[in-house]
């Protein structure tokens, strides 16, 4: 008598064996990743919505009220600029055509340059320039800024 | 007078940016040397400092060779377009060098000039007439071409919440602690992908596959116009780094502080880090993430903010 027994299969056979790949449970769904994310997202955004009124419309609104109020006193600043400049070029041409005989500043030879038949004509901008210094580079910017 | 002025001071901004890309390159080299557990360069001058001077003087100083069947005028105007095409992108920074140009639609501009990167690519790659050339151009400018419509739609996205195409005013309407990049972290995922593909980095510098083609669209350049190439690839890298921060991170696009500097550098950073970690993409993976999963992905983002704008 053998000591010994035949090897069997375990009762009820042997567990079917795994042959895919086991993936870890995932700690989380899909959907609730999801959620989050839209939850998330959504705060933000509203939070920068807030931000975006409280710090870039509400100031740009101000500066625009700021603006208008002040239109008026611009106007005026830059009409008076336009004034100054055209004295100084009145004053310029008187000094520079004193030798001229007859010669009213103004005027060519008598025939009115800037009042055109009760219309008054504006310099154009080489003329109302034409008196400044080019290198003054400055300036002339302001100036430019303020023709017209 | 103001005209000299002007010359010399973007004059210093070009070389500025030229030193920059050099000694970006450098770190670079560093940077993948230490992630592959070896010492990059350390030999010239003081710790390997100069090695970048060094490498331009060598490329500019080499003798250029004249390919007998390049179209010639062609091969040899593309690396200078495309410097300059660099060059122009970098106009848009606000540094004090360039205070006089303010432009209003500064992202609009950006878009424009970025898209005209593609000619040069294609141009020397079809001018150097040669096989790999030629491939690597077709791969690079499929890949820019279908990157940059995911590009657009990013920015697009990004602008419906500042509601304003310039790039200061873009960084003043973030949260001063919520930037751009923690209230839609899935679009700044996007876009940080969606610009390694689109200045042809590593993982997707498809268009320099090297068992395939050899270097891509630049195997037939050598000596100074190689680095006029090069100079305007790591510009681009640059120029990338700062848009980032900028409609990111809440960087100042008109000033330079330490904080834009550190955003600035970390990002810089994150696209070698990049380089060093990761392989290198399937073509048609390439292909199938932009027109499978950005356009659908960035379509829905700029749907939704539009909806959140009109409620």
């Amino acid at each position: 008598m053998s000591s010994y027994h035949q090897d069997m299969p375990p009762k009820g056979g042997y567990a079917p064996f795994e042959y895919a790949k086991q993936y870890k449970p995932r700690w989380i769904k899909g959907k609730w990743v999801f959620l989050g994310f839209a939850v998330y997202t959504t705060i933000g955004l509203q939070l920068q919505k807030r931000y975006y009124y409280n710090y870039v419309t509400l100031p740009e609104l101000e500066n625009r009220e700021a603006n208008i109020a002040l239109e008026p006193l611009l106007l005026a600043e830059n009409n008076r600029l336009f004034l100054k400049q055209l004295v100084k070029n009145r004053e310029d041409e008187k000094k520079i055509m004193k030798d001229v005989p007859g010669w009213v500043p103004g005027t060519f030879y008598g025939e009115p340059v800037f009042h055109q038949k009760g219309v008054y004509m504006k310099p154009s901008r080489e003329e109302y320039y034409a008196h400044t210094d080019y290198d003054k580079g400055y300036y002339r910017h302001l100036m430019e800024r303020h023709y017209h | 007078m103001m005209m000299i002025s002007t010359l010399i001071k973007s004059l210093t901004l070009f070389l500025c940016l030229a030193l920059s890309v050099g000694f970006y390159t450098l770190v670079e080299r560093k940077v993948l040397s230490y992630a592959q557990l070896r010492k990059g360069p350390n030999k010239a001058g003081f710790l390997g400092i100069p090695q970048p001077l060094a490498d331009a003087m060598k490329l500019f100083t080499k003798e250029t060779t004249k390919i007998q069947k390049s179209m010639f005028i062609l091969y040899n105007i593309s690396p200078v377009l495309a410097t300059s095409i660099m060059f122009i992108t970098w106009m848009l920074y606000n540094t004090p060098a360039n205070q006089n140009t303010i432009i209003k639609l500064s992202i609009m501009l950006f878009i424009v000039i970025s898209s005209l990167n593609v000619y040069t690519i294609m141009l020397s790659g079809w001018a150097s007439n040669s096989k790999y050339a030629l491939l690597g151009a077709i791969r690079a400018v499929a890949q820019t071409i279908s990157y940059e419509i995911s590009m657009a739609l990013l920015i697009m996205s990004i602008l419906l919440i500042s509601l304003n195409f310039n790039m200061e005013k873009t960084s003043i309407s973030q949260m001063p602690t919520l930037w751009m990049m923690f209230i839609l972290p899935l679009i700044f995922s996007a876009w940080m992908i969606t610009m390694l593909a689109e200045t042809n980095r590593s993982p997707f510098d498809l268009a320099e596959g090297e068992s395939e083609l050899v270097s891509g669209f630049n195997i037939e350049y050598g000596s100074g116009e190689f680095a006029l190439l090069f100079i305007a690839e790591y510009g681009s890298i640059l120029f990338v780094t700062v848009l980032t921060a900028t409609l990111m991170l809440k960087g100042s696009f008109n000033t330079i502080n330490l904080t834009q500097m550190v955003k600035i550098m970390t990002l810089a950073f994150t696209f070698l880090w990049v380089r060093a970690t990761f392989p290198r993409m399937r073509y048609d993976a390439l292909m199938s993430l932009t027109w499978k999963t950005f356009l659908t992905l960035t379509i829905c983002s700029v749907t939704m903010l539009i909806t959140h704008n009109n409620i």
